[in-house]
């Protein structure tokens, strides 16, 4: 005969057995490379097997602040940011909201193909994209001059670089926010929206003034998920402008201190900070946006 | 029962699979049984099928050596060595570049391959140029494959057609831009660069830059090999790189190239659609550009041509570019059969063959083409790593893409700087680099530069 204290610690036992393989990968892919990341960013380690590694305090962080591209990249990524969370956001609620309206064998199809570009891998989207903007015998390019427009150099012009990568972002990403919002809008009550069209509401009285307000917090969700992707943002700069400084968000210009310079110590630095200053403005996003949710 | 047996056995076999999985990272090369196997990593997934069967005949000869050949897109190449040296060490034989081996060298992780050089020298071209650019604090570790050098490739037809003069000097090469332009009401761009910033244009003004060095004579100066001239008591030759950036803008504001085509191949298309009728280009890159053109559309190729005066100094031209080259690690178990797979990949007939069917420029003397093009490509890149340099200290990439910026800026009027506060800029941003603790921890420092340098003015008439 067991006691329940016995049986219970069999139990836990067991249960600790089960969660081992988990914990194992956690502690070795998630927590170990943080650690480790930290520890680098106090010492002067490059990258190589024979490098030194001493620990020079907080010298890499000084760097970051007097001497490094880390701040320009990073203002580079809050325009970005800023410009796909506010496309994004708006275009995926409008675009939930169609959807929304649609029959149901319609919302099957649209579904499906407004989705489609969020599981494509950036590269594939980007050696699409690049022939889409190639000047001269690209996509648009060919379609603009039926009108007799000049096309722009999408990629290689100063002023179209930024307005070219937001629109591939949002045509990537959009379909994410869109079924977000969908998700939330098929929540509401039937039975409220079908009330306030008994008492009168137009599509857009009841669009801004119910769906609008009870789909508040999934709103939350789009535009932190737009920013901390939009801050991190580096796959897209990557694959369509490779090495232009002019496009250097802060994730590339890390990624040019690792792989470009080797110097680990310092990218782990500007790694670290930068996680740091997406936290914070992820929290100050959210705040802003429960006060919202409260009114 | 049988439940609680299932749970225990599945929780077993997770566990075992996590501990596999890790353990599973590793392996690479070894001796199974009596046979040895090499790895053999690459950059011309191009020709893999050619390696391959170059490969497999190597070890029909020696059956006791199985080479596993990986190849590695030219661009990762740096990132996937580094990789593989720091989880375990660097492949027994690989390509890279002679010119990019220095850190490798000084931080031991190449094997020196002194007799092999010292018995093969008096077969490579142009007094073994090649192989000296391998030689790093006295020793050799690249053994140099073939020529990897930047030409001038100019569409035949349009020459003819206009009625156009190959140029043989870079003043001629100027006049023909001028006549392009002029002939063609402005339709055409003489030349098709690609890249961004750090792109082929770039080398327009490394290549000027190259005969400021040449003719004011920096290239015979102890500094100019580690590439840490301190230029700055240097006026005059600050200066003269000044000169050659506001040669590189007029070029530029004339329309000789573009910043257009952002791809090699836009730039390539410009060329076969008659847009543009040369292309800075690639040797090695030439039978994809064969490919891709009619039969009808006969093209021809020149070294960036260098001005006069060098010609009439009886100095070495300049040409932009490398050698692909053999390196073994020194981390390799099987020295002695690396050594020798290596000497088998520059062996004349491993070498005749491979320039026969890949139309590369072996850098062996007796390696015998069997068209004129490759022929004339032999000729044009004979003078490939005249002048070689070896940056002894790495510089970063706020540095590099710093200076790009710089000029880039300068180029389309973005900046207020004018070309000799660039030039200084540039000179600042490098100083930063070599004097950066953590980027170059050997206390690294500018060198000054020991010779007297030439500056009478009849050497630069070509820069104004």
């Amino acid at each position: 005969m067991f006691s329940t204290k016995q049986m219970r610690r069999k139990a836990n036992l067991w249960g600790w057995i089960f969660a081992t393989p988990t914990v194992i990968g956690i502690c070795a892919f998630t927590f170990y490379p943080i650690i480790y990341s930290l520890i680098l960013s106090f010492t002067n380690y490059r990258s190589l097997p024979t490098d030194p590694m001493d620990f020079i305090g907080f010298k890499n962080y000084e760097w970051i602040f007097t001497e490094s591209a880390f701040f320009k990249g990073l203002a580079l990524s809050l325009e970005f940011t800023l410009i796909t969370t506010v496309i994004q956001t708006v275009l995926g609620f409008f675009m939930a909201y169609m959807l929304y309206r649609m029959i149901p064998a319609m919302q099957g199809v649209y579904r499906v193909i407004l989705y489609l570009p969020n599981i494509l891998p950036a590269a594939v989207v980007s050696v699409m994209w690049t022939f889409i903007y190639e000047p001269n015998y690209g996509l648009l390019d060919t379609l603009l001059g039926l009108f007799n427009i000049d096309a722009p150099n999408w990629l290689g012009d100063p002023a179209w670089k930024m307005p070219s990568i937001i629109i591939v972002n949002t045509w990537k990403h959009v379909g994410l926010t869109m079924i977000i919002y969908f998700v939330a809008m098929n929540a509401i009550d039937k039975q409220i929206i079908e009330s306030a069209q008994i008492d009168g509401a137009s599509s857009w009285g009841i669009l801004f003034r119910i769906i609008l307000p009870v789909t508040w917090y999934t709103t939350r969700i789009n535009v932190l998920l737009s920013m901390i992707g939009g801050l991190k943002s580096f796959d897209l700069f990557y694959l369509l402008f490779k090495d232009d400084p002019a496009m250097r968000v802060v994730g590339l210009y890390i990624f040019n201190t690792a792989y470009g310079s080797y110097v680990y110590c310092r990218a782990s630095a500007m790694a670290l900070l930068l996680a740091a200053i997406i936290s914070v403005l992820s929290l100050f996003a959210n705040k802003l946006l429960s006060k919202g949710e409260q009114v | 029962m049988k439940n609680s047996f299932l749970k225990k056995l599945t929780a077993a076999v997770l566990a075992a699979c996590s501990i596999f999985a890790v353990s599973a990272c590793g392996g690479g090369t070894g001796t199974r049984g009596n046979k040895v196997k090499l790895e053999f990593v690459h950059y011309w997934p191009e020709h893999a099928t050619l390696l391959k069967e170059i490969c497999r005949e190597y070890s029909a000869e020696n059956p006791d050596v199985t080479i596993t050949p990986t190849n590695v897109p030219y661009s990762n190449i740096e990132s996937q060595l580094m990789n593989m040296l720091r989880s375990g060490g660097l492949p027994d034989v690989f390509c890279y570049w002679s010119n990019a081996c220095y850190n490798l060298a000084k931080d031991g992780y190449l094997a020196n391959i002194d007799e092999f050089a010292e018995q093969e020298k008096a077969n490579y071209v142009n007094d073994a140029f090649s192989l000296e650019d391998g030689k790093i604090n006295g020793h050799y570790y690249a053994a140099p494959f073939r020529a990897s050098g930047y030409v001038i490739v100019y569409n035949k037809k349009m020459f003819q057609d206009y009625n156009w003069k190959v140029p043989e000097t870079l003043e001629e090469l100027e006049t023909l831009c001028y006549d392009v332009i002029e002939d063609s009401a402005g339709e055409l761009t003489p030349l098709a660069v690609y890249g961004t910033s750090s792109g082929t244009m770039m080398q327009i003004k490394s290549t000027f830059d190259a005969y400021v060095n040449i003719l004011s004579g920096l290239v015979k100066d102890p500094a100019y090999y580690c590439n840490r001239q301190d230029a700055s008591k240097e006026s005059g030759l600050q200066q003269l790189y000044a000169d050659s950036l506001v040669k590189f803008k007029k070029w530029y504001d004339a329309g000789f190239f573009t910043l257009d085509p952002q791809t090699r191949d836009n730039a390539q298309k410009e060329f076969t659609n008659g847009k543009t009728p040369m292309i800075l280009f690639n040797n090695n890159n030439l039978d994809v550009l064969q490919a891709t053109i009619g039969e009808d559309f006969r093209i021809g190729a020149i070294s960036f041509p260098a001005p006069e005066i060098v010609a009439e100094l009886n100095l070495n031209t300049f040409t932009n570019g490398t050698f692909d080259s053999i390196f073994i690690a020194k981390s390799s178990r099987h020295y002695d059969v690396a050594l020798d797979f290596m000497k088998y990949l520059m062996s004349d007939e491993v070498q005749q063959k491979w320039a026969q069917r890949t139309r590369s420029v072996s850098l062996k003397k007796n390696v015998v083409y069997d068209n004129d093009e490759q022929r004339n490509m032999a000729t044009l890149l004979s003078q490939l790593g005249a002048y070689p340099q070896k940056a002894d200290f790495t510089m970063s990439t706020d540095a590099s893409s710093g200076n790009y910026t710089l000029v880039n800026n300068y180029l389309t009027n973005a900046s207020n700087y004018t070309a000799l506060e660039v030039v200084q800029k540039g000179f600042e941003n490098t100083v930063k680099s070599v004097t950066d603790k953590i980027l170059n921890p050997g206390n690294l420092q500018m060198i000054e530069i020991t010779t007297t340098l030439d500056y009478s003015e009849n050497r630069y008439t070509w820069l104004k």
